[in-house]
């Protein structure tokens, strides 16, 4: 474009837009490809899943007949769904709780300084680095019932006078399940919390110790306040990790002795009943759940 | 201007979308233009003989035609799901040699691709009827027996003389083999709890009570219900659970467990717990396909002198046990000819015979009747001849109906396991099992 072409239009945005404009499309331009890839890799299969759970949809059956919202109400009336959702609960909750609580513990003690803290640090993520199926199989080894290392322990301690069923009694499954999935899920909260801590000012802890704060006034008082924002964020994440945790539960019981949660059960529907319109329907449910979640972290994140 | 705004956006799309098809496509291009290459399916399987007879059918093979056989192996817990979630994806493996009847569970799909001309060439005389009854479905065989994994009531000779058993293999007037006071259910439950010393460890029964056991505690829990005569479709394809037949099998069912004689642990157990504890010596009595003999040595608890193979127990209708053979399900992909190609290879009584001589008659059993009357297998041990002699009483997973896709799923999602679920877990009584059983297949079989 000639210099007297830029003249004459520069009253004009419309026909020659700013250079900033010019800026922005070209970045939204570069940004094509990957906003077709992500709508492709995650909005396309929410979409489909949504068109499959009206659908009678099965891996068997090429016909495909609209249902409407039969699917829906299959699911709802499902004799396991009432359980799977209180499962969820427990799991989501108290799981992110505990993950939570150690992480913290531990990053605390992490934070500080002492002979072998690097190796320290390393056995403590040990849980999170180690294959899930393999640390799976060891923990089913220790619950097993006949063989155990817990029941040996126990019934050597005198604890246990029978060998008890860990993974095969209703309650006590969905303890031991919970148990391994915090196991599991702690290094993550413990490294997340241990960034926020390192982030806290030195400064304030000393000012705080001339001033004869105590350990417990230092953490009530500077510590838990400048984690405010990374704890909570950290339990909204763990709540929202642990909801869509799967692998434990399915290796450990693939839902048996009651322990299914809704993801176990969708998973069931779609891939051992082969019902994959169920399965999409319960995905969508879990959908529901998961956005009241993803909308209070989406508001803590503009708050902050 | 928006116009080329227009196009700008279109050729980004296009691209994109061209990058992702062809990523996803990739395997089937490779298909059709190498189809002398042919993905089989099969179960990975620890045994070195196996798996080495399996090669070298493939070399064999591929120095005849240079059609390469590509095995991919999988798990057996693992297989039915893969399979299902391949499928669906819409990849279809040119060739799968398994149990479990793919062909007709996936016959409605209009993949897979009728075996009548394979059967027709190897001679269908070569089959027992049954056998082949159960991979047709009007008329239309999907799928080619091959061989199969003979399944046995494995026991401790040493726990059962012990307990005042005479354990002499007698004959019957139809051929058949029986070992008096172990002739059915009801004896094995009442060796089961003689045999059974809690206190230092030992049960007479080790029958998985849980879904982990894939396959182990449908096939179990199958087995009693043909034996008692229950079904779950009658002739007019209508449900027909709730009968006298299916509540003695239920009752029993439940009596096994409440008897002592299964671990409490047994609600836990996956496929491999209960073989591997009838091999450390805990355990009297399972049923297995035959992969525990090869494993018994001076090491093991169970020493190999100690295993006496059973015939299998019967109840009022007969001892049937769950059995499906092992099969070929062709798909139709690009490589359909090459894959009968060494379906027909497979089922050569030559290949069959060499494969035998590497893997021994353990694992597998054969089904084709030159295979059986080769002098090879006339110098059998007792319990060898034992499971052969049971070939006869296996029977699919749609007995004593025709074979119906809709049966072999309902074997696949855990309806037979959860049975045992129910009671070991839940306490069900028989009303309360039927209940379950009732809406269940109800909802799997004709919603």
């Amino acid at each position: 474009m000639s210099v007297v072409n830029i003249l004459k239009n520069r009253d004009n945005p419309t026909r020659y837009p700013s250079l900033e404009r010019r800026d922005n499309r070209i970045g939204i331009y570069f940004l094509i490809p990957t906003i077709a890839v992500l709508l492709i890799i995650v909005a396309y299969p929410v979409v489909y899943s949504i068109v499959m759970s009206f659908h009678r949809w099965r891996p068997t059956d090429i016909n495909r007949n609209f249902v409407g919202f039969a699917n829906y109400v299959r699911v709802i009336t499902d004799a396991r769904f009432p359980q799977s959702i209180i499962n969820t609960a427990i799991y989501a909750l108290v799981g992110a709780c505990f993950k939570v609580l150690i992480g913290m513990g531990l990053a605390l003690m992490m934070n500080r300084k002492f002979v072998g803290r690097s190796l320290a640090r390393v056995l403590l993520m040990l849980p999170w680095v180690i294959p899930v199926t393999a640390s799976v199989t060891a923990w089913n080894w220790m619950f097993n019932g006949m063989y155990g290392i817990f029941n040996v322990l126990l019934m050597r301690l005198g604890v246990i006078d029978t060998y008890v069923n860990f993974l095969g009694q209703r309650g006590l499954a969905l303890v031991c399940v919970l148990m391994v999935g915090i196991w599991m899920g702690y290094p993550q909260m413990m490294m997340m919390i241990l960034a926020g801590l390192q982030s806290i000012p030195t400064e304030m802890y000393e000012a705080a110790k001339v001033e004869g704060a105590g350990t417990f006034t230092i953490f009530f008082r500077i510590t838990l306040p400048s984690l405010a924002s990374v704890l909570s964020m950290t339990i909204l994440l763990s709540i929202i990790w642990t909801f869509n945790s799967f692998n434990v539960i399915w290796l450990m019981t693939r839902g048996g002795s009651n322990t299914h949660t809704m993801n176990t059960l969708a998973y069931e529907f779609s891939f051992i009943n082969m019902r994959y319109d169920l399965g999409a329907a319960m995905s969508v449910v879990i959908l529901i759940f998961l956005a009241v979640f993803l909308f209070i972290y989406q508001r803590k994140q503009r708050e902050e | 201007m928006l116009f080329r705004k227009i196009m700008t956006i279109l050729a980004v799309g296009l691209i994109s979308t061209a990058m992702v098809f062809a990523g996803g496509s990739s395997e089937s291009s490779a298909t059709s233009s190498a189809p002398s290459s042919i993905d089989v399916w099969r179960i990975s399987n620890p045994d070195e003989n196996i798996m080495k007879a399996f090669e070298e059918v493939a070399a064999d093979f591929e120095a005849e035609t240079g059609i390469h056989v590509n095995y991919i192996l999988t798990p057996t817990n693992d297989f039915h799901s893969r399979l299902v979630t391949s499928i669906s994806a819409g990849v279809y493996p040119d060739m799968i040699i398994w149990n479990s009847s793919p062909g007709i569970e996936f016959a409605n799909t209009g993949r897979v691709a009728p075996m009548n001309d394979v059967i027709e060439e190897v001679g269908a005389d070569q089959f027992g009827e049954g056998v082949l009854g159960m991979f047709t479905i009007d008329d239309v065989i999907y799928e080619a027996p091959f061989m199969v994994r003979p399944g046995g009531l494995h026991a401790r000779r040493d726990w059962l003389e012990a307990a005042g058993y005479d354990l002499t293999l007698q004959t019957d007037e139809n051929g058949k083999y029986y070992i008096e006071g172990l002739e059915t259910y009801e004896d094995m439950l009442e060796a089961g709890i003689k045999i059974t010393d809690a206190a230092n460890g030992k049960y007479g029964l080790g029958l998985g009570f849980s879904r982990m056991a894939f396959g182990d505690s449908a096939g179990y829990v199958f087995s009693v219900l043909a034996s008692y005569g229950a079904r779950i479709i009658d002739e007019e394809g209508n449900l027909a659970i709730d009968t006298p037949e299916t509540r003695a099998a239920l009752d029993y069912l439940i009596r096994v467990w409440n008897s002592g004689a299964v671990p409490a642990a047994a609600t836990t157990w996956d496929g491999n717990s209960n073989n591997q504890f009838f091999i450390n010596g805990d355990i009297g009595m399972v049923f297995n396909s035959n992969s525990i003999m090869a494993k018994l040595d001076e090491t093991t608890g169970c020493k190999p002198e100690d295993l006496i193979i059973l015939p299998l127990p019967a109840g009022p209708n007969g001892a049937w046990m769950q059995a499906t053979p092992e099969s070929i399900t062709v798909f139709d992909t690009d490589a359909v000819d090459a894959s009968k190609e060494f379906a027909k290879y497979l089922l050569r009584t030559e290949t069959q015979l060499n494969m035998f001589e590497i893997m021994g008659f353990s694992y597998y059993s054969p089904l084709k009747a030159e295979v059986i009357a080769d002098p090879m297998f006339d110098d059998l041990s007792q319990n060898e001849r034992v499971l052969l002699n049971s070939g006869d009483q296996y029977v699919s997973s749609s007995f004593p109906g025709e074979p119906d896709a809709r049966l072999s799923q309902l074997f696949s999602a855990f309806f037979y396991d959860d049975i045992l679920s129910h009671i070991a877990v839940d306490g069900y009584n028989v009303d309360q099992l039927i209940d379950y059983m009732e809406q269940t297949a109800s909802e799997m079989l004709f919603d």
